[in-house]
């Protein structure tokens, strides 16, 4: 099992990412979390066997990484975290859809076209949804929910309940390391004890998640958590989401890889002839 | 900078199961006073921190600070008269950065941005962590943390500070500034500690609870230096008052 303490730092970490200054960055919330919204909508309403189509959506994670100046690494560290749960959803489409379909010269099982299709769209959306954060911030994801008229309540609930993972993981951290120091040669928990640990953590973290909670309402927490961030929406913020959204709606509805390989295929055919 | 003196009358306080923990206590401290709060564990400090907080409410009895009765209606202005420290510095640095932390109350006071901006860097600058503003809080050293959690009530510029075992967990060096920095503010001051030295050197009057009740009240020199009392209450002589073991010599206070 993972150090639960160097989860609690790569929890962390996207914080701390997403307090860095770049283009990116730099745009309003709303226009993180509208470019994100229309490129999670954009992948999903690709058919189940479309895979070709979804590839000049990859532009959008590895563009946002560059321009946000976030190193690859970062993503792929919380891609490799998912990998098992994208490829157990995925994996079962192979053995289900065993219908044969041609794919250029090769005849392939239909299944492997939808789970590579599938594959790549969880990919992508995890991708987005981590860039948004880095990028955003987790008050920005707020604010850009706030603005979309998303309740109050369902917001703040999000976010305590985000703040509350951190908390949550702070205590299983400490009591792993308790009980690794105190477990000499064993490894791992030995299954008469998960009860009580768990048990005990709720009622550590419960605990700990009042006392945090009454060191916000003594400092005039009121359920709204305010951010100071400037609320303006300019015209690079326009610029950017319109350019983005304007972008997805190409792909979906124009065969964006196709054209390029008819073009390719022509500048070939003229190269030769 | 409004200062505000606390004024608790016939105070008494039960947990749901039936345990007493204060009896009819009455305790004031002056505008501008440092007032140590001590006694053995289980006395009765942080669940008096808690009612002057508002945090729980007494059975009976009633608080009042800067002569504003505490109560359901004026919790909220009674708690912007007070900053809170709580014991753990990690209970109270909750966001991403120090500096967000400590604009939290002034924001929630509605205040515009650039005041916020000019509080939180004030309050960093009175604890001496300017540099630390963008770090986040689970970075930094058990001292810095203190010094953090300080600076997020300072910007709310209270007129009474409650701090819960302010030197707990603190490094030597880490507790000479704290001890440093608190007798430089201005605040009246009610400071729960086992750290019978850190009351002696700061606070300008001391209480001792037992029992659910205030066992004496006196100057620190007074109240620390009586080792019969002390020892009632279940507590010990500061080590800077003890005789020394190598000469056997008292320091003189």
């Amino acid at each position: 099992m993972r150090d639960p303490s160097r989860t609690l730092a790569a929890f962390y970490s996207i914080d701390e990412l997403s307090r860095r200054r770049s283009p990116v960055h730099d745009r309003h919330p709303v226009a993180l979390c509208a470019s994100t919204a229309g490129f999670m909508i954009a992948v999903a309403s690709f058919g189940r066997r479309d895979v070709s189509a979804i590839l000049p959506l990859f532009l959008y994670p590895v563009l946002t990484l560059a321009l946000a100046d976030l190193r690859p690494a970062e993503l792929f560290r919380r891609l490799a975290a998912v990998a098992p749960a994208i490829l157990a959803i995925a994996a079962l489409n192979p053995v289900f859809e065993s219908a044969p379909v041609r794919v250029g010269p090769w005849t392939v099982a239909g299944g492997w076209l939808s789970f590579v299709s599938l594959a790549a769209k969880l990919t992508l959306t995890v991708s987005a949804a981590f860039l948004l954060v880095a990028t955003a911030g987790m008050n920005g994801v707020a604010a850009g929910l706030r603005a979309a008229g998303i309740p109050k309540l369902i917001i703040l609930v999000l976010q305590t309940t985000y703040r509350y993972v951190a908390l949550l993981l702070a205590e299983v951290a400490g009591m792993s390391r308790a009980h690794e120091l105190r477990s000499g040669p064993r490894k791992g928990v030995g299954r008469t004890l998960w009860g009580p640990m768990l048990g005990g953590l709720l009622l550590r973290s419960y605990d700990r998640a009042g006392r945090v909670h009454d060191a916000m309402g003594l400092r005039g927490f009121d359920g709204e958590f305010r951010t100071g961030k400037a609320a303006r929406f300019g015209k690079a913020d326009a610029l950017y989401c319109s350019s983005w959204l304007s972008f997805f709606a190409l792909v979906r509805f124009v065969d964006v890889t196709g054209a390029l390989g008819r073009m390719m295929e022509g500048l070939a055919f003229g190269v030769v002839r | 900078m409004n200062v505000y003196g606390l004024d608790m009358d016939a105070v008494s306080f039960s947990y749901p199961d039936g345990g007493k923990v204060l009896g009819g206590l009455t305790l004031r401290a002056g505008p501008g006073i440092r007032l140590g709060l001590v006694g053995a564990n289980g006395a009765g400090k942080s669940t008096l921190l808690g009612l002057v907080a508002g945090i729980i409410e007494p059975d009976g009895g009633s608080v009042t600070i800067g002569g504003l009765l505490l109560g359901k209606r004026t919790l909220k202005e009674i708690r912007s008269r007070l900053g809170f420290v709580f014991q753990d510095p990690d209970d109270q640095l909750f966001t991403g950065s120090v500096f967000d932390d400590v604009a939290f109350g002034p924001r929630n006071l509605g205040m515009e941005e650039g005041t916020v901006r000019e509080r939180t860097e004030s309050a960093l600058r009175t604890v001496g962590i300017p540099e630390l503003s963008d770090r986040p809080p689970f970075r930094l050293s058990g001292g810095e943390k203190r010094m953090a959690a300080i600076a997020t009530v300072l910007s709310m510029d209270p007129g009474l500070l409650v701090l819960d075992e302010p030197s707990a967990a603190l490094d030597p060096k880490a507790r000479r500034r704290l001890i440093g920095l608190l007798s430089s503010l201005p605040q009246t001051m009610l400071i729960a500690t086992h750290d019978l030295d850190l009351a002696l050197e700061l606070c300008d009057e001391v209480a001792v609870l037992h029992a659910g009740r205030v066992a004496a009240r006196g100057s620190a020199a007074d109240i620390l230096g009586d080792g019969e009392l002390l020892d009632r209450c279940g507590l010990e002589a500061p080590l800077s008052i003890r005789a020394c073991p190598v000469c056997g010599k008292r320091a003189a206070l």
